[in-house]
């Protein structure tokens, strides 16, 4: 139905049926003198005197909105419009069209009921009785939704709808444009007790290989001038040759983390935050930890997006807001592929020091490239593989139905481990995404390697 | 098919006070076709017809099911009784109040949005209303039946086609106002 069309009170089924016995029963009973027939049709006549009588006539107008901006993975969101409040208007209705990965919050005990296509129905809908004087002149339809998947979803278009008496007379539906919902990608569980390798800041919570201000305890030493008088070992001082020993710390340093996110492909259909993930769902939940972790020890970081759709960059920076504007670009990943990309042209702003994450599900070879060439580089380097899944750590095997296409997938799996193989040769680790303690070793050992570079130079 | 599909998915995941206004249409549904069974009329086929109607009113309350059951159950009531007043006029016009009714209702709103109680109480008082002036109707004309006499002739029908005419000219005329 055009939206012109609908926008306007129409007489609906209802009152034509009403009509049509009416008009169709009264004649037959005058003319063979049936008063029964009056008396049959007497209840729908009254029905259709008083749905004429109260006829709703003005249009209302309607204001249609979201009640976050943005919400996390799973989290509920409420679609709102406020519809003005018209005289003989009696029920207000509103519907959001079935989106991917939004679905209702029902509010009363339901079942799943699966529609003709086998997807479940979505109780996206509301009613508001429209009788009494409304709040602000305005009548508010409240859905309540829920995003399961990182990304900005749609919500909607919105459907409004009313009735007047006796349901004769309706005005819509009328559609309303679809929002858009900023989901953030639900961080998974991920921690690790292994410091950052090299890092180079002047604050922060990683020990420098340096001796200087900090709370990681070095050694004990005889005092010197300008040494603080707090940091006087009394037990030490007083047991040995009368000299003064102070302790010594490690300077607490931070580093710069560059989070590199792989948005090539998309492998695998996701099952939402609480279905089976594809590989660009780990990928972005995997980054978001990485990226959350690292910020919350006071750390920098910098987010890049490695894909042909959305080149997404965030600077360097530090902060919950920071972090924030790192999920917020993380939501807004579209997956497209391109393999012309010449990576030394590509400029990912990460000096000497500067560890990366590279996030990635190791098809593309664009991102085997740029790892390649950033451990050449000498920046530590650790690539997070988002193929293996994170349960029983393999890769899945193919879904398609094509035999064809199931051995193309399997040879490329292969080729994927020679890749992974040769790159794990050129000195950069590839480590499966797993969850807490998946970078541990990785960042120890490249930690006991820049140390060992820096004692040969 | 696949829209009688998606109307049992749609009775499958209605909310318990939709199911219970669809029900309602086949509560008067079968309230009518008792009452024509009572009355005399129709037979076992024209009852289970109308039974089928009621169920398919159930499924399809936005369509023309409804309109098709009142014609058909007035039509039933033309031919299979005999005229004059009966007793069970009443509970055979409040059934095929509940039946109008209950689609009118059912057809207004979503059906997996539960309805505001409001809603349901103001609805059945307002058909409570209507099916009291019924009953005033049927008393009326059950008065009017003893005391007719049947002299007059053509006249009341003449002065009630007039009526009828009367009140399409009104609502045609409201009508082009709007």
């Amino acid at each position: 139905m055009s939206t012109a069309r609908a926008d306007r009170w129409q007489a609906t089924p209802a009152l034509v049926r009403s009509l049509v016995l009416v008009l169709g029963a009264v004649p037959v009973a005058l003319l063979w003198r049936r008063p029964d027939l009056l008396v049959l049709v007497a209840p729908i006549a009254v029905v259709l005197v008083w749905s004429v009588v109260t006829r709703p006539r003005e249009l209302p107008t309607r204001t249609v909105g979201l009640s976050h901006a943005q919400v996390r993975e799973g989290e509920q969101a409420l679609a709102v419009a406020d519809v003005q409040a018209v005289a003989g208007a009696e029920i207000l209705a509103a519907a959001l069209s079935p989106a991917p990965y939004v679905e209702g919050v029902p509010t009363e005990r339901t079942r799943r009921v699966d529609d003709a296509d086998g997807l479940p129905v979505s109780h996206t809908s509301a009613v508001v009785d429209a009788q009494g004087p409304p709040a602000a002149g305005t009548w508010r339809l409240v859905v309540g939704v829920r995003a399961t998947r990182w990304g900005v979803r749609r919500v909607g278009p919105m459907q409004l709808a009313a009735v007047g008496a006796w349901g004769s007379y309706r005005w819509g539906p009328v559609s309303e444009a679809a929002l858009g919902l900023r989901t953030l990608p639900q961080p998974t569980v991920f921690d690790t007790r292994a410091p950052a390798p090299r890092p180079r800041g002047l604050v922060g919570t990683h020990r420098s290989a340096r001796p200087g201000e900090g709370t990681e305890f070095a050694t004990l030493r005889p005092f010197q001038v300008g040494d603080r008088l707090r940091r006087i070992h009394w037990p030490r001082s007083t047991r040995g040759d009368g000299q003064l020993y102070v302790t010594a710390s490690y300077a607490d340093q931070d580093t710069h983390v560059a989070v590199l996110v792989d948005a090539h492909y998309d492998l695998g259909s996701s099952g939402g935050v609480r279905g089976r993930p594809s590989s660009l769902d780990r990928s972005v939940r995997a980054a978001a930890a990485v990226a959350e972790h690292f910020l919350q020890q006071g750390d920098r970081v910098s987010l890049r997006v490695l894909s042909a759709r959305t080149p997404l960059t965030v600077p360097v920076g530090t902060g919950r807001r920071h972090g924030v504007r790192i999920l917020d670009t993380l939501c807004r990943i579209v997956p497209a592929a391109t393999e012309e990309t010449d990576p030394r042209r590509v400029h990912l702003g990460v000096d000497e020091g500067t560890l990366v994450v590279m996030v990635s599900a190791l098809v593309s070879p664009d991102a085997l490239v740029q790892a390649a060439v950033l451990a050449r580089r000498g920046l530590s380097v650790v690539v997070v593989d988002a193929l293996v899944d994170s349960q029983d750590g393999t890769v899945a095997p193919s879904a398609e139905r094509d035999a064809l296409a199931r051995a193309a997938w399997r040879i490329r799996m292969l080729e994927r481990d020679r890749e992974i193989r040769a790159i794990q040769a050129q000195g950069v680790p590839v480590v499966p995404w797993l969850g807490p303690g998946s970078l541990d070793v990785v960042l120890r050992r490249l930690g006991r390697r820049g140390r060992a570079a820096g004692r040969l130079s | 098919m696949r829209d009688l599909v998606d109307l049992w998915v749609d009775v499958r995941s209605a909310s318990h006070d939709h199911l219970a206004v669809r029900l309602s249409s086949l509560a008067g549904a079968l309230l009518f076709t008792l009452a024509l069974a009572l009355a005399g009329g129709g037979n076992p086929a024209a009852w289970a017809l109308l039974t089928v109607f009621g169920g398919l009113v159930v499924l399809q309350p936005h369509t023309l099911m409804p309109g098709l059951f009142l014609v058909f159950a007035a039509a039933s009531w033309w031919a299979g009784v005999d005229g004059g007043w009966h007793w069970a006029l009443l509970p055979a016009a409040l059934g095929l109040l509940l039946v109008h009714v209950g689609a009118a209702l059912a057809a207004s709103v979503p059906a997996q949005a539960p309805l505001p109680a409001s809603v349901r109480r103001r609805w059945a008082v307002r058909t409570g209303v209507v099916a009291a002036v019924t009953t005033g109707v049927w008393g009326v004309a059950g008065l009017l039946q003893a005391v007719a006499t049947g002299e007059g002739g053509a006249v009341p029908g003449i002065v009630g086609l007039a009526l009828v005419a009367g009140c399409l000219v009104l609502y045609v005329q409201r009508l082009g106002r709007d």
